[in-house]
């Protein structure tokens, strides 16, 4: 249970990183689309919330299947179901946000830092929005029950 | 260098959300984690808890990562076709990401 604990932390840990990560990198971008760029940082943001979302992400699978017999089988689907599709809906959105995570790596490497695309900003808000989703998802769920 | 990598980062999210998609809404070919017996199975039986998640999300960031690396590499060299095709791709990957984010809420929501 102590690996599992620690797990959890780690993962929580690695989330908050990443809610950072793509934060700043949302306010870089804003700053770069009124002609203020900060070219090293816009490239910087982005790789350390894909490498956050890989630990996120493998923390995550390694707790998961102890959360989802001690937690949500043995009590969140009896005595708080709204919570159990909270985490449920929290995992799946984080699958949909890798894709737009890997775009803004990928992108702001490849881009004129002073002139970010389209596709950038909107993929850089979408995961913004998604993350910050699951930041809160995530500490609602663990005030109700934990591993 | 733009076009191309806005070129292939469209197709890969594009090919994660149609998996997405695909695997939450069929269910189609998925492999199950039983997490009480610490075993994998195609076809999990009744009133056994079966997780459906690890073969999901790997397919998906599987799909998404190996057409992005795809594309990269089979990009079309006319700029202007390749900025045509990426702005194509990232309407219809925008769409299928929409939508799979949608129909996963309504289909959460209505466990409650």
């Amino acid at each position: 249970m102590f690996w599992i604990k620690l797990g959890l932390v780690s993962h929580a840990l690695a989330a908050g990183a990443l809610t950072g990560a793509v934060t700043h990198f949302a306010l870089v971008l804003r700053h770069a689309a009124r002609g203020r760029p900060y070219p090293r940082l816009q490239r910087l943001y982005p790789a350390v919330a894909l490498a956050c979302f890989g630990v996120v992400y493998v923390l995550g699978s390694v707790i998961y299947p102890t959360y989802r017999v001690d937690v949500r089988a043995a009590w969140l689907d009896d005595h708080s179901p709204a919570m159990s599709v909270l985490f449920d809906l929290k995992e799946n959105l984080a699958t949909l946000l890798a894709p737009l995570l890997a775009t803004m790596a990928v992108l702001a490497r490849t881009e004129d830092p002073a002139k970010p695309s389209r596709v950038l900003r909107w993929a850089s808000l979408a995961v913004l929005l998604g993350v910050w989703f699951d930041l809160i998802a995530g500490l609602l769920v663990v005030s109700a029950r934990s591993v | 260098m733009s076009a191309r990598a806005r070129f292939a980062t469209g197709a890969g999210t594009l090919a994660a959300a149609a998996v997405y998609l695909v695997t939450t809404t069929t269910r189609a070919g998925l492999i199950y984690y039983l997490p009480t017996r610490h075993s994998w199975t195609f076809d999990p039986p009744s009133g056994v808890i079966a997780m459906d998640w690890f073969a999901r999300s790997n397919a998906t960031l599987l799909a998404g990562a190996l057409v992005l690396g795809l594309a990269w590499r089979f990009a079309p060299s006319n700029e202007r076709r390749l900025a045509r095709t990426a702005g194509g791709l990232w309407a219809l990957a925008a769409t299928l990401l929409g939508w799979g984010a949608a129909y996963t809420v309504m289909w959460l929501v209505s466990r409650i």
